[in-house]
């Protein structure tokens, strides 16, 4: 709370969060969930959404526990100053790769798919300019951003998802668990890698105004919002082109819009599909972003985290060229390497952190609430 | 603390913010001019000597569609090359073309028979990989030479071709539901789709004037020029009849009656006539197929696999042979009714006995098979095509119904005159 005095609604925090799982989810995860399971791709975004509620509330709880703290000054008052700092250390380089892999992700989608003879540098350079301008600017102008457009990107998602519906034929969803239970759960843990993501919220948490409220409804919030939309895309994915083809598509949820032909005038909608992803994508970086530079700002004691925006900056281009060589490595990244990654970093941390409060009875919940965020108000 | 930023981070931006602007005032990579594209409207593949292919480009010529000007020049230009593949082609092309060849306004991919036997593999395959494709683009055979259809065929009063083929293929087929239009992207679907063989629409070209239906749907139903017929170099695109794959190569072309049975089982008759009684014999009605549904179950029996079509119809009587139909009677609508079904089970039958025939299994009965019995169908996948296929019984249920008679009752009657 030393860094960042700007407070941000429930609301607010819910759009962020989800976004910040959202925006590259829906669109690499069809084909990676379609490459492991085939038509049963969708069943691993069911089973996953039994997971995801005790994850999101282990995390909002954390936070609760201390309730004007961000991660990096509890793992220091719980793990000592040096192993506290190690492992925030770990978070900020973890926070890190991920924005690189994501700005990858960006410039990989417009190349691909839209600018083939532009050099991906050019898309990774602009979007890193554009978050670095966010996360100067701060957290508050970042949630109310995303605020405006969060909604509007999913209701164009919708949109476009209804209006490709006349094509899809979702007898070919079936049969049911086509596929034996263990490999559609080792493919969900792909999705579940995605998902966890969302611990950056560890880092916004100590700013949002309503704190006992957003632990309440946070979690389930986020998880429908993520749940309804990835059944979405997942299921009209395999429903528009088969199990099949949807592993071949490097980006399925792309050729939905491409699908789109209604009445021999609405049709060729795409570049709204490439709209929504560079919104979606560039407020996610700004939330990831954000957490690197100022997880790292409180680890070294600085007193403001914008000096290391620029510099962060200029290693996140130089990072999302230099980390996959080709794009068939991001999806072997993604589908092999991630999930393991993902996983260790943020649900080992999280048990981690847990344990040891609850073992040296540091934090409280109780004590969170309304009273302390007057309390927190007041020190201000 | 709040985020004004102070007067040196302003000159920061500003001079970043002068640093984004000159690199894109370079241009964009990816920019393109329209009067400098050669819009592709349509593309033909054909099979040519020692493992080449020959391609042929349908390119607009804008010139000639403009309202005025143009005078006589083609509203297409059409330019065969050949080349080791399609993105070979496409280079050979572009090196006779002032103008950058482009499929963004791609309508069709005519894929010639030869080719078509030999695999369309690797052409699906550089047509589904280009970033400027939609798999809303129409995917025909072509019976013979792709480049003829290209070269030769007209399709009036359009200007193009290949709009006329995507005009066709659009509408739903109120007087003709003979061909069985199929997208790039559902073609892709269907060649990893279990239990299912791609099956695309097939086009020929027919000579324009003298036209004339020959025969009903039973016989081979193509167009056959009439006698003394000097339209030579005329020619008009016809759609009629379907090719049907196993794996990604042609076996055989289906007659237009084969082809709706096929669209019968699939529940996408949506439009067509029938003639009842078969023709050829005295009395006939001429009917209409207004809308259909069907519903195909799989039964497993102990080591046999049957099928049961279920198949609802509602058409309209369209046209009758003489008075002694009385359509006027509630009994002469029930026997046309009857007479209806029998007529569309006879072409789904078809479809089934050439599926049989052919060892492809195009209706995508081993497609429903695998969806409700995913365990059966687990172990007669491997040779469905060749030894289950052929063995598996086909009980095929119509009922009909007709809902009116048209704007008249009963036929024209010349024998009570006076």
């Amino acid at each position: 709370m030393s860094l960042e005095k700007g407070l941000i609604s429930t609301r607010q925090a819910a759009f962020m969060i989800t976004n910040t799982i959202m925006a590259t989810t829906v669109l690499f995860i069809p084909a990676l969930l379609a490459r492991g399971v085939g038509h049963d791709a969708w069943i691993t975004v069911a089973i996953i959404f039994i997971l995801v509620l005790p994850f999101g509330y282990a995390v909002q709880f954390l936070g609760l526990r201390f309730p004007d703290q961000n991660l990096v000054e509890y793992s220091i008052e719980l793990l000592g100053p040096w192993i506290g700092r190690g492992v925030a250390l770990i978070f900020v380089v973890f926070f890190l790769y991920l924005s690189g892999v994501v700005v990858r992700e960006f410039g990989v989608f417009l190349v691909t798919a839209v600018m083939p003879s532009t050099p991906e540098v050019v898309f990774n350079t602009l979007l890193v300019l554009l978050a670095a301008y966010g996360v100067y600017l701060g957290l508050e102008v970042i949630a109310r951003v995303t605020e405006l457009i969060f909604p509007i990107s999913l209701a164009a998602g919708l949109v476009i998802f209804l209006m490709a519906l006349p094509e899809m034929d979702f007898y070919q969803l079936q049969p049911v668990m086509a596929h034996s239970f263990p490999s559609i759960l080792r493919t969900s843990m792909v999705l579940l890698a995605f998902i966890t993501e969302g611990i950056v919220a560890l880092m916004l948490i100590p700013n949002m105004n309503k704190k006992r409220q957003a632990a309440l409804w946070l979690p389930p919030v986020v998880s429908l919002l993520l749940f309804f939309s990835l059944i979405i895309v997942v299921a009209g994915a395999i429903a528009l082109m088969g199990g099949h083809e949807t592993a071949r598509l490097v980006f399925p949820v792309y050729e939905f819009a491409k699908t789109v032909h209604l009445g021999g005038f609405i049709e060729r909608i795409e570049s709204l599909m490439v709209g929504i992803w560079v919104t979606t994508v560039g407020l996610k970086l700004m939330v990831l972003f954000y957490g690197t530079v100022t997880a790292l700002a409180e680890t070294c004691n600085l007193k403001d985290y914008r000096p290391l925006v620029l510099p962060t900056g200029v290693l996140l281009v130089a990072l999302s060229i230099l980390i996959f060589p080709d794009a068939v490595a991001i999806r072997h990244f993604l589908a092999h390497t991630w999930p393991a990654m993902s996983l260790t970093v943020s649900l080992g941390i999280l048990v981690l952190l847990w344990a040891v409060s609850l073992v040296r009875k540091k934090g409280n919940y109780r004590q969170g609430g309304e009273q302390n965020e007057r309390d927190s108000r007041t020190k201000d | 603390m709040s985020v004004t930023a102070g007067p040196k981070i302003k000159n920061t931006v500003l001079i970043l913010l002068l640093f984004v602007a000159a690199v894109c005032s370079g241009g964009c990579w990816d920019r393109m001019e329209i009067e400098n594209i050669a819009f592709i409207n349509a593309v033909g593949v054909d099979q040519a000597g020692s493992g080449n292919v020959l391609v042929t480009f349908y390119v607009v010529n804008p010139d000639a569609l403009s309202k005025k000007g143009g005078g006589g020049a083609p509203p297409a230009i059409v330019t065969s090359v050949e080349a080791w593949d399609v993105a070979l082609a496409v280079a050979r092309y572009a090196e006779l073309s002032p103008r950058l060849p482009q499929f963004k306004q791609l309508q069709a991919i005519i894929i010639g028979e030869d080719l078509a036997r030999q695999g369309v593999g690797p052409v699906l395959d550089y047509f589904s990989r280009r970033q400027e494709m939609r798999r809303s683009i129409w995917v025909l055979v072509a019976k013979g030479k792709a480049q003829d259809i290209l070269v030769k065929g007209q399709s009036p009063p359009e200007k193009l071709a290949s709009s006329g083929i995507r005009i066709i293929l659009e509408r739903r087929p109120i007087h003709s539901a003979t061909r069985y239009p199929v997208v790039l992207g559902d073609l892709l679907s269907d060649v990893s789709r279990p239990g299912m063989e791609p099956i695309a629409s097939s086009v020929e070209i027919s000579p324009l004037r003298e036209a004339t239906t020959g025969g009903a749907y039973g016989g081979d139903g193509g167009l056959t020029a009439a006698e003394g017929s000097a339209a030579e170099e005329n020619k008009v695109i016809a759609l009629r009849g379907a090719g049907v794959f196993r794996d990604e190569k042609l076996l055989d072309f289906l007659g237009p009656s084969e082809t709706r049975g096929v669209l019968w089982v699939q529940g996408k008759v949506n439009g067509g006539r029938v003639v009842v009684p078969a023709p050829g014999q005295d009395d006939w009605a001429s009917l209409a197929i207004e809308r259909e549904s069907t519903d195909v179950k799989p039964v497993v029996e102990a080591n046999k696999i049957r099928f049961v079509v279920n198949i609802r119809e509602e058409g309209y009587v369209i046209s009758v042979d003489n008075e002694k139909i009385k359509v006027g009677n509630l009994d002469t609508i029930e026997l046309l009714e009857q007479e209806k079904q029998t007529a569309i089970r006879q072409e789904v039958l078809g479809a089934v006995s050439k599926a049989k025939s052919l060892q492809s299994d195009f209706l995508g009965l081993g497609d429903r098979l695998y969806r409700k019995y995913p365990g059966v169908w687990k172990q007669v996948k491997d040779n469905w095509n060749t030894a289950w296929l052929p063995q598996v019984e086909v009980d095929v249920s119509v009922k009909c119904k007709l809902r009116n008679t048209s704007a008249t009752n009963d036929p024209l009657n010349a024998g009570e005159k006076g």
